[in-house]
This record gives C-alpha cells, structure tokens and sequence, in this order.
C-alpha cells in the first residue's frame, strides 16, 4: 500500500515537473525541491477538500445601530453634495466636470486620484466592541515595530485581542450593511457561480487526523462545476479536477485537536467583488476538521495597495449609492492599516482580516491521473 | 436356442422402441415449440422511447424531439402491455401535434433538406408533386412500417402541393403534411393487421409487416429498419431461414442494446420513478442530478452484464461490478475521474455490500422513502418485479399510527415490529419485510452504512425457507430463486407480443424457461427464442378465444 502511495506520489511529481518545466523553469527548480529530496508526506494520508462557502466575517447588529451608531459612510453622491451644497454649485460643477465623481480642483475622479481633495463627510469606519477574527499581533493594540496603533476588537464569545481592520474599514458601507451580500445563501451561491472559487485543498501527511505536528497543504483551483443540493450546499464526497494550469500553494502546518493550522505564508487569491487578484499577506487558515468537512478562518492581511486597486474599480460604479466616496475611503485605509509597517515611511500597508472557510470532503483528482482507489469507498 | 435368440431379439426390439418413443416424447417435451393459439392483434400506442428512436432512425439523431408524452397505464408489471389499451386523450394528441410540428419544421429546415429531402424541387415557391412524392414514399415507409398504398401516398402529395401553393413554399408544404403523417393514427399507434391463413389454428396469422414490426419493437424498441422491410418485401421474411436471418442480424445489431434498455427501463418501473426526490437535509449526498443519474447506472449495469459479458441473467443479483459518473461519486464515496456528467465510469463494490441491480441506486432510491428507507417496499418490489408475485395493497383500514411512534425504535426491524405483532398486516409483510430487512445496510439515497441512529443493523433474515445475512446473501436467494427465471421469460415474452400470458400460453413458457436455463440464462437467447418462435407471431380472434381468459397471477400473503 504505502509502496503504491510512494509511486503514485513520484508520478505526480514527475507530471508537476513537465507542466511546470515548460512554463517556467527556475520556478520549477523551487517547486520541485521537494519531490527530487523525496516527498515526506506522501508517507501518510491525504485528505481532500473543496470550498463550499467563503466571506468576510462581518459581526451585525440590527440597523447596525452598534457598530455604525452615527451612521453608515456617506457614499460619493453624499459627499459631492456636501462640497457643493447648493444647486447652483452643483449645476456649475456637473457643466463643467460631467460626473459627480469628478471632484478633483481641476476635474479628477476621486477613484483615481483620491488624494486631489479632501472629503469634507468624515469617513464612517465601525465602531463597536465586537467582531469575528483572531488576534493575529499578539498585542493589546499598542505599536510594534511591525505594526501600527490600532483598537483591538472582542469576539462575539468573549476572546479579547481580535485583530479585524479589514471589517472595521468596510463594515458601515451601505453595501455591506444594508443588501444582501453577505448572507450565508449569497456567500454560497457566489461560490458555486464563480470559477475562481474552486479552492481545493489536499492535506497531505497526516499520520493522525486529530494531532499531527507536520502535515503540508496545498492549496489548488479546480476546474469543475460544484455539485450542490437542492438548498445549493456543496455535497461531500464530490470528485474535483485540478487545473493544471494554475500553479498550486504549499503550506506547512500542523494539526492540534483536530484543528488545521498552517503556518504564515503570502499568498495571492482570486475572487470577485472586492478581491480581484489580492494579496493576504501572513495568510493562516485555521480550520477545525470533521470526517465530511472543514471549517474555519482564513485569516492574514490584505495588501493595502492591491486592496485599492480592486475597491476602487469596484468602489467606482457601485460607490455613488452603496459603497464610500475615493478621498475619505483612501485616507481611512491608511489611516487604519495596521500590519506590515514599512520600515522606511513608519506607515502600515496592510489591513488584518478574517474570512470564514467552510469546506467539504472531496477526491482531488489530478490532470491524467486514475485514481489508485477508484471503485474501492474510503 | 432359436426360442432363446427370439427372445432376445424381441426384448432388444421393445427396448428400442422404448428408447425411440422416450426420445421423441423428450424431444416433444424438451425441444419441440408447443403451439399457442396466440392473442389478439394488437393496437398500441407508440411510447415515448419508441418515438424517439424512430425519429432517430428515420430523420437523425441530431431531430430534437421535445414533448411531454403521456403517461401509460401498467398493466401486469409491464407499459408495454398498458399501450395496447391507451387512449388518445386531447391533451396527449396536442403533445403529439406540438412535437410533430417541431420535427417536420427540423427536417425541412436549411440545414436538414438537402440530406433529408431526396430530391430539389423544380421550384422552392411552390409545388412539385413528384419531389414531394419522392419524399413520402421514401418517408411515409419507414414510418407507417409499411408501404403507403397509392391513395394514401396521393393525399399526402396532394396535402402538400396544396399547403406548397398556398405558402409559396415547397419545403412548408412538404413540413405541413409531414406533421400530418407524424400525428396520423398509422404512425402513433403501432397497429397489426392480420389475413387468413388456414393453416394455422385460428384462420388467421399477422400479416407481414406487422410480424416484422412485432419483431422489431421487441428486439430494438424501434420500428423496421430498410434491411427489415426489404426483407418483407421481397418475401424473404415470410420463410423460416429468411425470418432467422433477420433475427441474428438484428440480434448482432448494436440496436439490441436500445431493446434491452427499453424493455428493463419498464420491467424496472422507471416511468413511475423518473424523477426521485430525497429530503436534502436527511441525505445531502443525493441532488437533483443524481435521481437523473441513477436510471442510468441501472441500465449500464445491465447492458455490461447480459450484452457485453454475455453474462447469465441471474448474476444481475449477484454482481459488484457497476458504473459510476461524477454526479454518483458522492453516494459512493469514491473518486471518479471523469470529466462530464456524461462519462461514466466502471467501479466495483465491495461483494459482500453487493447484490448487482438491487443494490443499484435506481432500485434502493425508487423504492424508499424520501426520508428514510422501507425494507417494506424493497421487499414488495423484488417479489412483484422479478419473481412475478403480486402482493395487495394494505387494508384501508390500516393504523399508521402504530409507525409513527418511534420511541425507542431506532432500527428499521425496530420499527417494523408492529407489522408482525398486528394481524391484518403480518400475512403480506411477512413476504416483503425480511428481504428488505436483510438490505437495510443500504439508507433511502442507497448509501452503505452499518449502524442506524448508532445500533449496529441486523441483516439477517429468511427467504422463501432460505436464511440470509446481509445484502450478498440476499441477492444469491434471489439469483437462487426457482421463479426468478419462469418470471422473466413470462414478462419478455409478455412485452413482445403485447398481451399477459393466458392459460393457453402455460406449456410454451415452461418450453421457453427451459430452454433460457438451458441456454445459461443468456437473455439474447432468449430473445432468440422467442422472435423465432411460431407463438411469438401466433394471433387469434378475441371473441372466445379460451386463451384470453386472464389467467390468474401467483399470488401470495394474504
């Protein structure tokens, strides 16, 4: 058995090394480390998983009365109606720039150019006790060398020290707030519609699913449509192909408890909306692992600079109603980053986040391979 | 010494005519067909599968035929025998229109006329009668079964000279008399005619062509190919080498696989489960997908095992070999490589959880409950499917409510204890529940599992005075069945020549499950067998015929 295990495992990396060989030879050298030196995880068992629903974790209260007690933030319309308050300034301003976003002195788009002016509606960041996350800094919020002041959060079962300035910068937009974008159904169903959610997952070396000090996962887009119920949850036990043609992430982590923890790691991630191509930097998942599924938290910081680009495009037509207006949203961003400081400027250039991960077991089928257990049940 | 030798002589006379009447008596018994007098000629109402595959046939499988069919009526566990007695009801007759429209509109479209059409008319803006009567003698061969006599062929040339003219339009004409032929009674009802003949019993034999069409739907759930018709045509058919002929060209065809589908999707009742709901919550696994699925693997299962092994029909029970596709895997549990919906692959359980079609997830889903499984029902089904048994509906007076409580009743056996402690019950679910008891390791999505609310599952039982363990075990009592065999060759020999089997029918089936056995159960020898059997053309007049009094069903519990 473990004989069959080994030679299915160099199989693989002999496959990884075609594919990756061609396309891009020095990165295959890194890759490949681990198979030519042997591949110490194929020795234990490989659990598969595939994501069934992903979201920010954004802690509400009804009419967001406490995170948002003076209001959500006042979107791009507001603003300009607030820098040219009455209609004849309007008027003359709609003559002459054509747009309501075209704020700037000579006519710039706040989406492109948030620092031409200044907001004169304060930007409505949350401001209440609670919120999901973990404590990602270990501090009590105060300044480290690597961080920047902030205020911690206490999570909805006490924990104190939770880091989550990603919720705190968007959590009192309308959009957020006020549709329907972050109901558990609509987190699943952009998971089913969208390609770029197909997030596999192997674990990879487990001797013992409850406790194991060194296990790898990688993480791999798949290719295939998720099967899903009649209420569009994701079925366990589904087969999903790999896409060969986007390179997978390896991560080390442990299992404690029968809670996957992996250790820090950037890495890129696809999705739509707000996360186009973004980089969560320190990226940890912490996911609690049942027999059918796993579930848990991405947590990390989301890249300041890849962030805005994304919010700002997003930001730019959605902004006039349901999202924040360029200048304030801009200068809150960086007023509230508060991991990856630069050692240069003293600034902060990412946001601590937390998104929650809900996974079901799955069969992650590699290009070209038959699976060595097909036809026999796990 | 001469007395002696006499003696001799005669006693070796009398042992060899012995021995020659003892041959003759057994070939009489053993190989000779016994004679049936035969049924009725039928009517039947084309089935849905049958229309598609004769549209398929005709037109190309690139005609979509896009319609609601209606629904027949079972009788005798068969479809087949329900189309013989289906009437056109507006609404079905308006399904037929709406779908003969939309292949006659397909088949005239740019993209069909020039393959499907056997002729450019002179002129596209009107009429052109001899292009037009090109194409329905061709055509309206094919689809009346026979050739269209010179009256029927005129007024479908005239119909569409007519509708030509009218529409500046050849190919609309042509269009609106083919929806015609597409919804006249002489293709939807697949009709028999019959002429004298005094040699047989009862004056009277099928006609040519519709022994042919008997052949064919029950071989190939479709009507005649050419090869058939000019078969019929040229005479060859109406004698015995010629019909045998016929028989292993079709027998060889690669159709055979659309006859079996057809005849085991109705034996399998899969019109009445075509879509099987599952409560999502109870069993996740099984989605909307996979009830489309699940019919599928059953005739794949099938197909591999009578077709392609050429396999003994009674190892349907016993086999762990089946097919999967990705939409399947998540029952299973296992990794399934393929890439489609469409592509299946081989997958082979566990023999010990495996007793082929009955573990199968047509057959462990149909017969369940959205929420739970029923060794009732599964037991009720295995008797009135494949053993040809009939049992009774419940009483009306039956008292749910003794199943309901579940108190304490964790397991199925739990649960059904109370059909064995109530009189008015016990006599029927005596007969079904033990062998439904016995493939409780399988849940209401068809999922394997040892335990039920954590009590480990009892799967031991009796059948008909043999005791099983577990869900193999149960499928070797139905492999070992002595009705197993009897039930399928009644129920094949019912779906050829459309009418339940009378009285007068007995001696030939015993005749016919004697050769299957002979034959190793092979089903295309049986399918052989009887489409060159005298019995399987045999027809007789209705009125007084004593082989038409229905003959009264096994029956058993109370």
């Amino acid at each position: 058995m473990r004989q069959a295990v080994v030679q299915a495992t160099q199989a693989r990396c002999e496959r990884r090394g075609r594919w990756i060989g061609v396309a891009a030879p020095t990165l295959a050298v890194a890759l490949l480390g681990g198979c030519a030196a042997g591949d110490k995880y194929a020795k234990g068992q490989t659990f598969g998983y595939v994501l069934a629903s992903n979201d920010y974790q954004f802690y509400q209260t009804p009419g967001a009365a406490q995170e948002c007690p003076h209001g959500f933030t006042p979107n791009n319309r507001e603003q300009w109606q607030a820098q040219f308050p009455t209609t004849a300034e309007q008027q003359a301003h709609l003559s002459r720039c054509l747009a309501t976003s075209n704020r700037g002195p000579n006519c710039e788009n706040v989406w492109a150019a948030p620092t031409s002016i200044k907001d004169p509606l304060p930007y409505r960041a949350v401001e209440g006790p609670i919120s999901y996350g973990m404590d990602l800094d270990g501090t009590d919020g105060a300044a480290t060398a690597k961080t920047c002041r902030h205020e911690n959060f206490v999570s909805p079962t006490g924990q104190r020290g939770i880091d989550n300035q990603y919720y705190r910068f968007l959590g009192c937009e309308r959009f957020i707030q006020g549709g329907q974008h972050h109901r558990p159904e609509n987190a699943r169903k952009r998971t089913i519609e969208y390609q770029v959610n197909r997030i596999l997952l192997e674990v990879r070396g487990v001797q013992d699913l409850a406790n194991d000090d060194d296990v790898e996962v990688v993480i791999y887009r798949g290719k295939d449509p998720l099967i899903v119920d009649a209420e569009e949850r994701a079925v366990p036990w589904q087969s999903q192909a790999v896409d060969p043609s986007i390179t997978p992430v390896r991560l080390k982590g442990r299992i404690a408890n029968g809670e996957l923890v992996t250790q820090p790691q950037d890495v890129i991630f696809e999705d739509v909306v707000l996360e186009r191509r973004q980089l969560i930097r320190d990226m940890r998942l912490h996911l609690k692992l049942t027999d059918s599924a796993a579930e848990g938290l991405r947590v990390g910081y989301v890249d300041l600079a890849r962030f805005w680009q994304s919010y700002s495009r997003t930001a730019k037509w959605g902004g006039a109603i349901y999202g924040g207006s360029g200048p304030s949203a801009y200068a809150a961003l960086h007023q509230l980053a508060d991991g990856h400081k630069d050692p240069e400027t003293g600034r902060c250039t990412s946001l601590s986040s937390a998104k929650k991960y809900e996974f079901v077991r799955a069969h992650v089928i590699h290009a070209g391979e038959r699976p060595r257990n097909q036809g026999k049940p796990l | 010494m001469r007395v002696k030798k006499l003696v001799w002589i005669g006693a070796l006379s009398v042992t060899g005519l012995c021995a020659l009447v003892a041959g003759v008596i057994g070939y009489l018994v053993f190989y000779a067909e016994p004679p049936v007098r035969g049924g009725p000629a039928t009517m039947r109402l084309i089935s849905a599968e049958q229309y598609r595959n004769t549209i398929a046939y005709v037109f190309g499988d690139d005609i979509q035929v896009d319609a609601n069919f209606p629904v027949l009526q079972r009788q005798e566990g068969l479809i087949a025998l329900g189309a013989t007695t289906a009437t056109m009801t507006p609404a079905a007759f308006d399904q037929f229109d709406r779908a003969a429209r939309a292949i006659a509109g397909q088949v005239v479209d740019p993209a069909h006329r020039d393959i499907l059409v056997p002729c450019r008319p002179r002129r596209v803006n009107g009429a052109d009668p001899q292009c037009a009567e090109a194409f329905f003698t061709k055509t309206g061969r094919l689809l009346h079964r026979r050739p269209l006599d010179r009256t029927e062929l005129g007024e479908y040339v005239q119909l569409a000279s007519a509708a030509a003219n009218d529409r500046g339009d050849f190919y609309a004409g042509l269009a609106y008399a083919l929806s015609g032929m597409l919804s006249s009674p002489k293709f939807l009802y697949i009709t028999e005619l019959t002429e004298p003949d005094a040699a047989q019993p009862s004056g009277v034999k099928l006609d040519p062509w519709s022994q042919a069409s008997r052949l064919s739907f029950f071989l190939w759930n479709a009507p005649p190919d050419e090869e058939l018709l000019a078969s019929v045509e040229s005479g060859e058919f109406a004698g015995k080498a010629g019909r045998r002929r016929q028989i292993d060209r079709m027998l060889a065809s690669p159709r055979l696989e659309q006859g079996m589908r057809g005849f085991f999707s109705d034996l399998l009742q899969f019109q009445e489960y075509e879509t099987i709901s599952k409560d999502p919550v109870i069993y996740p696994s099984f989605t909307f997908d996979t009830s489309k699925a699940v019919h599928e693997q059953t005739l794949r299962m099938i197909v591999d095992e009578l077709l392609v092994r050429r396999g003994d029909y009674r190892d349907l029970f016993t086999t762990n070999k089946t097919f999967v596709n990705r939409d399947l895997g998540p029952i299973y549990r296992v990794p399934v490589s393929a890439a489609a919906t469409d592509e299946w692959l081989p997958l082979e359980l566990d023999p010990d959880q495996s007793a082929g079609i009955v573990t199968g997830l047509s057959f462990l889903s149909a017969h369940s409950h959205p929420g739970r499984s029923s060794p009732t029902l599964r037991g009720r089904a295995i008797r009135e499917i494949f053993l040809c048994q009939r049992l009774p509906d419940p009483p009306p007076t039956v008292n749910f409510a003794l199943f309901e409580n579940l108190t304490g009743k964790l397991t199925a056996r739990d649960r059904l204890k109370a059909h064995v402690t109530d009189a008015s019950c016990a006599g029927c679910h005596k007969m079904t529940d033990p062998l439904g008891l016995g493939m409780e390791n399988y849940d209401g999505a068809g999922q394997f599992r040892t335990e039920e609310n954590k009590v480990k599952i009892d799967t031991s039982g009796e059948f008909d005075g043999k005791p099983f363990r577990g869900v193999a075990e149960v499928g070797r009592a139905i492999h070992d069945h002595p009705s197993l065999s009897s039930c399928l060759t009644r129920r094949v020999y019912a779906y050829g020549v459309g009418r339940n089997p009378g009285a007068g029918d007995r001696q030939w089936l015993a005749w016919a499950r004697r050769q299957f056995a002979t034959s190793g159960h092979k089903v295309p020898e049986l399918l052989k067998r009887i489409a060159a059997s005298d019995a399987f053309y045999a027809v007789a007049p209705a009125e007084g015929d004593p082989g038409q009094i229905a003959e009264i069903p096994e029956r058993v519990g109370g």
